[in-house]
């Protein structure tokens, strides 16, 4: 019987460690929650931009619901590697929501830039493949601009004096005018940038 | 002073050239050093020219250019038409600054008896042919010999015609990726 009452305390103390276990383990989602609500506004900050209305059905997904299932449309372009899905998981339902929208809206505005970018790379490129295969043209034949420019220039010399000896009316003279309006179009188009004559 | 200067230089440059010049035999095939020996001596006296040309001594800048049609050129040198062609062509624009068109029109006409090839010196000959043909319309006219300037006059524009056809086939063949 004397290990009656010693029981009793026992049970005492464990369920009034019971009974003190619920506010602290509530207090610990509330602590996270406010460091995850303190780090929602740093991100749009961040970003400048605000939160993405689309991400609003995403608070009903289940907490363990990872940034990837949020952010990943079939359609969208490449994306930076997500965190790792374990991380979420372990913050708890409300801080991965806020997460979240963090994340869509950023991810939105890196994907415009993204685009932006790669239609700007791919430009660039094209004009530079084209530089090189111009290069790579006159390299192989360094005498065609010397003949181009020369025959050019001999054609338009020519007809102005056709038309010195057969006045401007004649028709002679203007059909070797455009003789030489379009051998200027040629040499333009094949060589922008005539060598030097000696 | 910078006209003596610049003779001088002409000067040393066309000794350097004859310095150059091989001497290889006619009929042997030339060796690539006698090739680019003879195109430096070929590159000096154009060089001269220039400069005698470019002080209004059209006489001295003539005997420069034709001391290039008295080098020796091996036979099967691909390049002596060519050069002989851009020679011509030359002399003749010289005679016609030095208003001697009979003898512009004879260096053209020498010049293209001796070019076979279709290329931008054989275009240039035909038009300092038809430059030429014109000079003498303009003087025979100023003689009031018209039946003779009319005469002169068709001959010269035909020339030109067929310089300015030429050319054009050549721009042709280079635009499809032809040869020059």
């Amino acid at each position: 019987m004397r290990r009656a009452p010693a029981s009793v305390a026992a049970l005492a103390c464990l369920s009034v460690g019971c009974a003190a276990a619920p506010p602290r383990s509530a207090a610990a989602p509330a602590h996270t929650t406010r460091s995850a609500t303190a780090r929602e506004p740093e991100a749009d900050a961040t970003s400048n931009y605000a939160p993405a209305p689309r991400a609003q059905p995403s608070q009903e997904r289940q907490p363990g619901a990872t940034s990837l299932d949020i952010d990943a449309p079939a359609s969208a372009p490449p994306q930076p590697a997500p965190p790792p899905a374990t991380a979420p998981s372990s913050v708890g339902g409300v801080s991965v929501q806020s997460l979240g929208q963090a994340t869509v809206s950023i991810s939105e505005s890196a994907a415009g830039d993204e685009r932006e970018r790669v239609v700007r790379e791919a430009r660039i490129g094209a004009q530079v493949q084209r530089i090189r295969e111009e290069q790579i043209r006159l390299a192989s034949n360094p005498g065609v601009c010397h003949d181009v420019c020369f025959a050019a220039g001999s054609i338009c010399l020519a007809a102005q004096e056709v038309c010195r000896l057969t006045g401007d009316q004649d028709a002679r003279c203007t059909r070797a005018r455009t003789a030489c309006t379009d051998a200027g179009h040629q040499r333009d188009g094949a060589c922008p940038v005539c060598p030097p004559t000696h | 002073m910078i006209r003596r200067g610049l003779v001088a230089i002409a000067v040393g440059v066309a000794l350097l050239g004859g310095c150059a010049q091989p001497g290889p035999t006619r009929g042997s095939a030339p060796s690539n050093e006698a090739v680019m020996a003879l195109l430096g001596t070929v590159r000096a006296l154009h060089h001269e020219a220039d400069v005698f040309e470019g002080a209004g001594e059209f006489e001295r800048a003539t005997d420069a250019v034709r001391r290039i049609l008295a080098l020796d050129f091996p036979r099967n040198m691909a390049e002596a038409e060519d050069l002989r062609a851009d020679a011509y062509g030359r002399l003749a624009e010289l005679a016609l600054r030095r208003a001697a068109p009979d003898e512009a029109l004879s260096l053209a006409d020498t010049g293209l008896r001796d070019t076979r090839r279709e290329g931008v010196l054989r275009g240039r000959l035909m038009m300092v042919r038809g430059q030429s043909l014109g000079a003498l319309a303009d003087r025979a006219h100023a003689a009031a010999d018209e039946p003779a300037a009319r005469r002169f006059r068709e001959q010269a524009v035909e020339a030109l015609e067929a310089s300015i056809a030429l050319n054009q086939r050549i721009l042709q063949r280079l635009a499809d990726g032809g040869a020059p």
